[in-house]
């Protein structure tokens, strides 16, 4: 314990130097910027930013891609909010309730709600990881595939029973995304699977393009004025 | 024909092209499954849904009584989409957004040509200048330098 508070105190001493202050200032900004784009979450645009960080020493360095990550975690809610959007895959369930909150003309308020719990997530779960990473770790080490595959089965089980629809037709949506994440380069044997000759296929399908896909196209035709003429 | 059918026989009808496409790859045995083991597993299980699916869903509503008055502007989106994913890298980022943004202005929300331009123009010149030019993204240029 007196180990990890010497760790906060050195920690402190350094995140709050106004020069490192000014870099996750910037990050979270830009991080924002790039999270309202759909289907840029916060790592492709840790990866596509990571040249503004050349030339910095390597605290600033961190704190600005720490700032982006953070910004691009909070940015994907808007353009969930506001269009029905995602950002990212973390706010896929956003859209569900802040753009319910949109149409009913409370885009401010959802919005603030997002920020504000974005906020207090995000600060208890690193409070939370700071005190429990060494017990989680040793904890994980004992997580194997009988585990990992028992806590898949729980989430289809829980997504099956808790939505709202037909138990059966939510049973086949989930192994059709199951399905669909079978494409690409079998982690067992090395075999591409219906990736027909494509290379990028290898990496399979992510659940961003399939997220911004399914909410972003059927939102885009829905979003045209209804005093148009039908097409 | 209801939705809930042709939502069915649709399920049905890719889990039997996943099979039938699921041919090429080695099987294996429960001990040791193959790469194909698993697609065929879920793909069965999904014809089975599927089939379940056309079944029951005899009280959905008609698949004719659905009105497509949006079709013209999801195609238009779907169009722009598929051209941008091939011409950012040949035209370059700056001309492909500029096109993609007019075509939608312009042509899908009917929009002025003035504005049209002026919104094409100021994102994507304003956008590279963001993130390639302060940002350091390495965005596509084109051949043209454009």
């Amino acid at each position: 314990m007196t180990e990890t508070l010497h760790n906060l105190y050195v920690g402190f001493s350094v995140a709050l130097a106004p020069n490192v202050l000014l870099y996750a200032f910037v990050g979270c900004v830009i991080g924002t910027l790039v999270g309202v784009l759909p289907g840029v979450g916060p790592l492709a645009g840790i990866s596509m930013l990571l040249p503004a960080s050349f030339g910095l020493d390597a605290t600033s360095a961190i704190v600005l891609l720490a700032g982006i990550y953070y910004g691009a975690m909070y940015g994907g809610s808007t353009t969930s909010i506001l269009m029905r959007i995602p950002g990212e895959a973390a706010s896929v369930m956003t859209c569900i309730d802040g753009y319910e909150m949109t149409r009913k003309g409370r885009a401010g308020p959802a919005l603030a709600i997002a920020a504000v719990g974005s906020y207090i997530a995000g600060t208890i779960s690193v409070v939370g990881l700071m005190l429990l990473a060494p017990p989680l770790a040793s904890f994980a080490l004992r997580f194997g595939p009988p585990e990992y595959f028992a806590l898949l089965l729980l989430g289809l089980l829980v997504l099956a029973y808790m939505s709202g629809g037909s138990m059966l037709k939510s049973l086949a949506m989930a192994t059709l995304g199951l399905l669909l994440g079978m494409i690409g380069i079998d982690p067992m044997t090395g075999f591409f699977r219906f990736s027909y000759g494509l290379v990028e296929l290898g990496d399979g399908i992510g659940v961003v393009p399939v997220a911004v896909g399914l909410f972003g196209l059927s939102q885009g035709s829905r979003l045209r004025p209804r005093s148009e003429s039908p097409g | 024909m209801t939705t809930d059918r042709l939502s069915g026989t649709v399920l049905a009808l890719f889990a039997v092209v996943v099979i039938w496409e699921s041919r090429v790859l080695p099987l294996g045995t429960f001990r040791q499954p193959g790469p194909a083991f698993v697609p065929i597993l879920l793909a069965l299980l999904l014809l089975t849904l599927g089939i379940f699916v056309v079944i029951t869903g005899g009280r959905a509503p008609l698949f004719s009584s659905i009105g497509w008055t949006e079709w013209r502007h999801a195609v238009a989106i779907l169009t722009a989409s598929i051209f941008s994913v091939f011409a950012i890298e040949r035209l370059g980022y700056r001309l492909t957004v500029l096109l993609v943004l007019g075509f939608l202005v312009k042509v899908v929300e009917k929009q002025g040509w003035v504005l049209s331009l002026a919104f094409a123009l100021s994102l994507s010149l304003g956008s590279f200048f963001l993130f390639y030019t302060i940002l350091r993204v390495p965005l596509p240029e084109g051949p043209l330098g454009f």
